[in-house]
């Protein structure tokens, strides 16, 4: 007997039109649900690290504002400077501390670490879009700057009311523009602060 | 042929693709987690290091008045053995959303001030869990501008390794200390050239300023000098600033109100604030276990009248129900037990003080004075004739009284080179004489032609008991 032969078909035209489009709508949604995961990585990816960023500016200038021996903001609000305490031994090439805190000598009513008359001033500006964060030791004359955040367009200043508090906020420039306008506006932190160690005298 | 098995590789290589998608997406959420738990749990450390600063301060108060209590939980737990730390026990903590935070605080007494007064040193040390494993969140390291990393320069250290909690808290965890001095009150209520309680009113032509005895660059000869001129001689009040009217007045210093503002600040050369407030004790009477029996009273002592002083260990001490002079022919002296050498003389005066007419009381070099009077006290004519020339050397104190407020005057010509303690004491200043030192009143007016020129070395003098605690500095230690 022979055997009975295999029948290969082939798909009849409307089983292929049909098999197409499934096959055509599967593969767009595939892409565009690659696009949109593609896109919404980038998005959350740059919100976190722009929170980041925002915090860190933040917490960078509230550290130093608390603990200032004075806060100038000199006309048009958008620097700071402040006159910290020399608080460590030592520092390294970065100027970042290195050595032990040492004692403070009370004179007038006040405690002093290390030189008054030489103190570590550190000074917040915009340069370009970045907040820059520069540091002098005045004890060794070692000057050094950090970039404490960029893409800003604005850092803004200010004395709350006749006190020694500190208002101030950082606007950061927009990098995704969706729709609606207020997200083309930029992003604007602020915090108020108030300089501890001067309130204390 | 059988063609039908295709149909797993193609699951399978799915399967994989889906899995690639899927470990990416818990990829950039998870190190995105981290760092938001790292942020949440910085901000925790610092809330836990500020409370056991807290702490410290209420432990410090109290041992004013309970020492043998007061340090109850440190260890040591004495009254007098530094230095002291404290780790709070943490209570029951379950459930989700929050982390457990710990303090260390370590309080000495190791700096002291030039008075011999010790302040404490408060080290406290914040540590936060952080949620999840030990993983690095996405914040790089900080950059210079020339785009090199500065890894130390990261505010937001995590601690993979190296607990500093003895096995309290696991690991990762976020540190904070911060370092605070509390000083005591009493050694820092002269850091001004005027602290009231109510108004400040300016109205003569008088300036205010400020220079260092103790410091040759600031003075000369321990003595004021304009050309030395300093920037320190500040005002404040505990009243709203709308009470006080400085109508122009010059004043090289800061003019510090609590609330409102300040009136007429435009000739102050410091900065005007308006969130003040401080603690001015009152003044109590003196508590002496031994007086002189005599003089009980000074009245217009005919040929004059001298006291006199003793040795730092056994200051004299005098208790009279008036003191009045009133002509230079009958002046009180106030001399050393040997002369050249540093001789002390307390009066406490139960009733009023004062100077007037032509009289003086002469206080003669190398003698320290205390003056305590109950009620009002009037220094004109000849005043009190400083022969020190050092403002910590003459303290007048005004009692405060249990009831109402008494008078400080002071005018004339002659300059008064001292310290006034009056917190209940409305002060008033005219006359052409000048005023170096530091006074504390419940209010003042301060008129005539005067300059006022404070000390700051007074800033070293403690003054009365220690009452309370204050912080003096706040500095976050970031290493």
């Amino acid at each position: 007997m022979r055997a009975p032969a295999t029948v290969c078909r082939a798909f009849t035209l409307i089983e292929m039109l049909v098999s197409m489009s499934a096959g055509s709508a599967i593969l767009a949604s595939v892409v565009y649900s690659s696009i949109s995961l593609q896109r919404s990585f980038i998005w959350s990816s740059d919100y976190s690290a722009d929170s980041i960023a925002q915090l860190r500016a933040v917490d960078y200038i509230t550290r130093d504002i608390r603990g200032a021996l004075t806060v100038t903001i000199p006309p048009g609000g958008q620097t700071l400077s402040l006159e910290l305490p020399d608080y460590y031994a030592a520092y390294d090439a970065q100027g970042n501390p290195t050595g032990v805190p040492v004692d403070p000598a009370i004179v007038n009513g006040v405690p002093q670490y290390g030189d008054p008359a030489r103190p570590v001033v550190v000074t917040y500006f915009m340069s370009g879009t970045s907040l820059l964060r520069e540091q002098t030791v005045e004890a060794t004359g070692q000057t050094t700057q950090v970039a404490v955040a960029s893409g800003l367009s604005d850092f803004a200043l200010s004395f709350a009311g006749l006190s020694t508090v500190v208002k101030f906020s950082l606007t950061f420039t927009p990098k995704h523009h969706a729709a609606s306008a207020a997200s083309t506006e930029g992003t604007t932190v602020s915090a108020t602060v108030a300089a501890r160690t001067i309130r204390f005298k | 042929m059988n063609k039908s098995g295709g149909i797993l590789i193609v699951a399978l290589l799915s399967l994989g693709v889906l899995a690639l998608i899927a470990t990416a997406s818990l990829y950039q959420v998870g190190n995105r987690h981290a760092t938001t738990y790292h942020s949440l749990s910085w901000n925790e450390a610092l809330a836990s290091a500020e409370t056991g600063a807290d702490f410290a301060m209420n432990a410090m108060n109290l041992s004013l008045t309970d020492p043998a209590t007061a340090w109850t939980g440190w260890t040591p737990a004495d009254a007098s053995t530094f230095p002291k730390t404290w780790v709070p026990a943490i209570g029951p903590h379950k459930g989700e959303g929050n982390n457990k935070v710990y303090s260390s605080v370590r309080v000495d007494n190791a700096i002291a001030d030039r008075n011999g007064q010790p302040w404490y040193r408060v080290r406290a040390t914040g540590v936060a869990e952080v949620a999840g494993t030990c993983r690095a969140g996405i914040e790089g390291a900080a950059l210079t501008v020339g785009g090199v990393k500065n890894h130390r320069g990261v505010l937001r250290k995590s601690r993979f390794t190296g607990d500093l909690t003895g096995g309290v808290l696991r690991l990762p965890q976020v540190a904070r200390t911060i370092e605070v001095m509390a000083a005591p009150v009493n050694a820092r209520l002269l850091v001004r050239w005027l602290s009231a309680q109510n108004e400040i009113t300016m109205s003569g032509t008088g300036i205010i300023d400020s220079f260092d005895s103790a410091d040759t660059a600031k003075s000369t000869a321990a003595q004021y000098n304009p050309a030395k001129r300093q920037m320190r001689g500040d005002i404040a009040t505990n009243a709203s600033g709308n009470l006080s009217n400085l109508n122009g007045g010059t004043v090289w210093g800061n003019a510090s109100s609590n609330g409102g503002a300040i009136q007429n600040t435009g000739n102050v050369h410091g900065s005007v604030f308006n969130n003040f407030s401080t603690v001015l004790p009152p003044v109590t009477k003196p508590a002496w276990s031994a007086v002189n029996i005599t003089p009980n009273a000074i009245n217009d002592p005919p040929g004059g009248m001298t006291l006199v002083g003793g040795p730092a260990g056994s200051p004299q001490n005098y208790k009279v129900s008036s003191l009045n002079i009133i002509a230079s022919g009958n002046p009180l002296v106030l001399a050393p037990h040997v002369a050249g050498q540093e001789s002390y003389v307390n009066i406490w005066v139960t009733g009023a003080t004062s100077v007037t007419g032509t009289g003086y009381i002469q206080q003669m070099p190398g003698v320290h004075v205390a003056i305590y009077s109950e009620q009002n006290i009037t220094l004109s004519g000849g005043g009190i004739v400083n022969q020190t020339n050092v403002a910590r050397n003459l303290q007048i104190y005004g009692v405060t009284p249990t009831v109402g407020s008494c008078r400080f005057t002071l005018s004339g010509t002659a300059t008064f080179i001292g310290v006034l303690d009056a917190p209940a004491f409305d002060i008033s200043i005219s006359g052409s004489g000048a005023f170096i030192g530091a006074a504390i009143g419940q209010s003042a007016t301060l008129s005539g032609t005067g300059d006022f020129h404070y000390d700051e070395d007074l800033g070293n003098l403690a003054i009365g008991p220690a009452t309370s605690y204050q912080f003096a500095s706040w500095v976050e230690d970031v290493r």
